[in-house]
């Protein structure tokens, strides 16, 4: 039965409840068992043609008001995937998405294919930040609209499945009202015509650096990483925004940037999303039955789900009555 | 408190280094963390790698000990491994560590003992496992676990080693009358491996409980060894997989448990319980950096 979080992100693509993990959390099929009652589905760490080791540590730094990470695409690789996926698919009774990630159209086409028969739903990523100098994948494709379309037809030409293309916040930022030949609309508009089903933003927010004044030197292997978690939340909220406004009614959208709170998880879905993913967050919220309290877990995953459906009940309405209401 | 808040590696002058044996060395260094036995710090040498360490002793206002052993050439799986070049470190050299991060040993406390009942809990160690074992018997001798009578069971690889760890034990008095050690050759103690100390620890009843830390083979082991004892409840573990954000966000340090339930390493441990881990990826699999899963080889 349905519960009262339930959303219908395409017509047979049903997110129960409607918040997910974001892609690089949890990561990898074996670790969702025992996440089937707080995760609508679960999305797999982006997918590359061959096995990847990423950046060497460090790679994270958690603050309070922010995440950082420079990870590196680190990843098994498409065959290995799909032989994890053989053993746990059965085990998780939740929809699947694979991220995938490649910088030749016919590799992302690729990977796309070997994992088709195993997953629910893909995610196009054309966003990350932590790319190696010159790797044209990840931001280096979503910010350009030709090349969107290319990987996009790929896609579709080995797959039916729901395909949501990831975006920058880069792009949000660079030109937030639209106005120019390249920002979040215009790159989501060359998606969506050539076969993508909807649209998912924000990842981190690329080029930030956390400098260790105790080492007197910047912390990541890489330099530069990713900035995600609460500080990131009001460019999500917009990016959502003016995808919803600009887009129409119609476009799935997954909203992703910095959900802290319950009543964040309504915010994003009152500017227009349909579903939701929580990423640097995850690490503080906990699954019920530990036989012990961590204090670093503010929250549990039982109590946050409560929350969300306190409010809605007290405000006598239902997620699809609210979703994108504060979109004029 | 079980974790703090910081994410910031703080830089810790090593104050003393003590070898034990060939292959492992404890430092010791500026103090200042509130650790509980069972967790670890993530320990970072700028320009080459982060990684976790268990503290061996952690309370603000002692110093800070952290035993590293080097991987041996034949299981090293990168170009600079972080266990061989910290080896290279001085008196005076900093580590710049991050944490406390995980859960504690003391999140699974000895059972019943508050009842009055005489109460056993057996830390077994093999090698470098020692060291928050030690942390761990400190904490066991202190009032509040009074009636807990702690047993100390070493797996060596040969005297040099058993010695070294025998200087470099912090154990309570109590616990050095019920310490049993094993080394690999026979230099030292009974030829064998931890767990053929079992057999000679005496009678275990059903409220005993094992503390268990040391390379997977020495878990699954002496974890399996136990269970003919005492209920897995009462079987508590240290696991250790391969970390990159050691704080419960990248998956890399995954581990199914019993029933095939994920866990992270990092935040849902590093300390299980056996019944949590029974019959899943321990002693089985673990991941590669890539986050390839592979079989155990040991």
């Amino acid at each position: 039965m349905a519960s009262k979080l339930s959303v219908n992100l395409t017509e047979n693509l049903v997110i129960d409840p409607l918040i997910m993990n974001a892609s690089g959390v949890l990561s990898y099929p074996a670790n969702f068992p025992g996440w089937e009652d707080y995760l609508g589905a679960f999305v797999l760490k982006s997918i590359g043609y061959e096995p990847r080791d990423g950046n060497e540590t460090p790679v994270y730094r958690g603050a309070p008001a922010y995440t950082i990470n420079a990870m590196g695409l680190n990843n098994p690789g498409r065959e290995a995937v799909v032989r994890e996926l053989e053993e746990y698919r059965d085990h998780l009774e939740k929809p699947l998405c694979a991220s995938i990630f490649a910088d030749t159209e016919e590799g992302f086409a690729g990977i796309a294919a070997e994992l088709d028969p195993y997953v629910d739903f893909f995610e196009g990523n054309y966003s990350c930040p932590n790319i190696r100098p010159g790797e044209e994948t990840g931001m280096e494709i979503g910010k350009d609209p030709e090349r969107v379309k290319s990987y996009v037809r790929a896609f579709r030409d080995v797959s039916e499945k729901p395909f949501f293309a990831k975006f920058s916040p880069a792009l949000h930022i660079y030109d937030h009202r639209n106005q120019s030949d390249i920002n979040l609309i215009k790159v989501s508009e060359s998606a969506l015509r050539a076969g993508a089903t909807g649209i998912c933003a924000i990842n981190t927010v690329p080029g930030g650096m956390e400098i260790s004044i105790e080492a007197r030197q910047p912390l990541l292997s890489a330099r530069y990483g990713g900035v995600g978690g609460p500080g990131i939340k009001p460019v999500g909220i917009g990016a959502i925004y003016s995808l919803r406004k600009n887009l129409g009614d119609d476009v799935p959208l997954i909203g992703v940037g910095g959900i802290t709170y319950p009543q964040d998880v309504l915010e994003y879905v009152m500017a227009g999303a349909d579903a939701v993913q929580i990423g640097s967050h995850l690490r503080r919220l906990e699954r019920e039955g530990t036989i012990y309290e961590i204090e670093s877990r503010v929250e549990t995953m039982g109590n946050f789900l409560e929350t969300i459906e306190d409010w809605l009940e007290r405000e006598g309405t239902a997620l699809e009555e609210i979703r994108g209401c504060a979109v004029e | 408190m079980r974790y703090q808040l910081k994410g910031y590696s703080e830089k810790k002058k090593i104050t003393h280094i003590d070898e034990i044996g060939e292959d492992t060395r404890l430092f010791t260094l500026e103090g200042g963390f509130d650790a509980k036995p069972g967790q670890f710090v993530m320990a970072w040498l700028p320009e080459l790698s982060e990684k976790p360490v268990s503290f061996m002793a952690g309370d603000p206002n002692r110093e800070t000990k952290l035993a590293i052993k080097k991987v041996p050439e034949h299981k090293v799986e990168s170009e600079r491994p972080f266990s061989h070049e910290v080896f290279k470190l001085r008196k005076g050299d900093s580590m710049y560590l991050r944490g406390p991060y995980g859960n504690s040993f003391m999140d699974f406390p000895p059972k019943n003992y508050y009842n009055g009942a005489h109460n056993t809990a057996f830390l077994v160690a093999g090698g470098v496992g020692a060291a928050p074992l030690s942390f761990l018997s400190e904490e066991l001798s202190t009032f509040d676990y009074l009636g807990v009578e702690v047993s100390f069971l070493l797996g060596a690889r040969n005297k040099a080693e058993a010695e070294g760890w025998q200087e470099q034990l912090n154990l309570p008095i109590s616990v050095k009358d019920n310490l049993f050690i094993s080394t690999d050759d026979g230099t030292f103690g009974k030829k064998g491996v931890v767990t053929d100390l079992f057999d000679d620890i005496g009678d275990v009843t059903e409220d005993s409980s094992f503390y268990i830390c040391g390379p997977e083979v020495v878990l699954q082991q002496a974890s399996e060894r136990a269970a003919n004892y005492v209920p897995e409840d009462n079987i508590i573990l240290s696991a250790e997989r391969y970390m990159k954000c050691g704080d419960g966000i990248c998956g890399g340090c995954g581990i199914t448990g019993s029933d095939g339930v994920g866990y992270l390493v990092c935040r849902d441990g590093p300390v299980f319980t056996y019944a949590q881990l029974k019959g899943g990826d321990l002693g089985k699999y673990r991941r590669l950096k890539s986050g390839l899963r592979i079989p155990i080889q040991d």
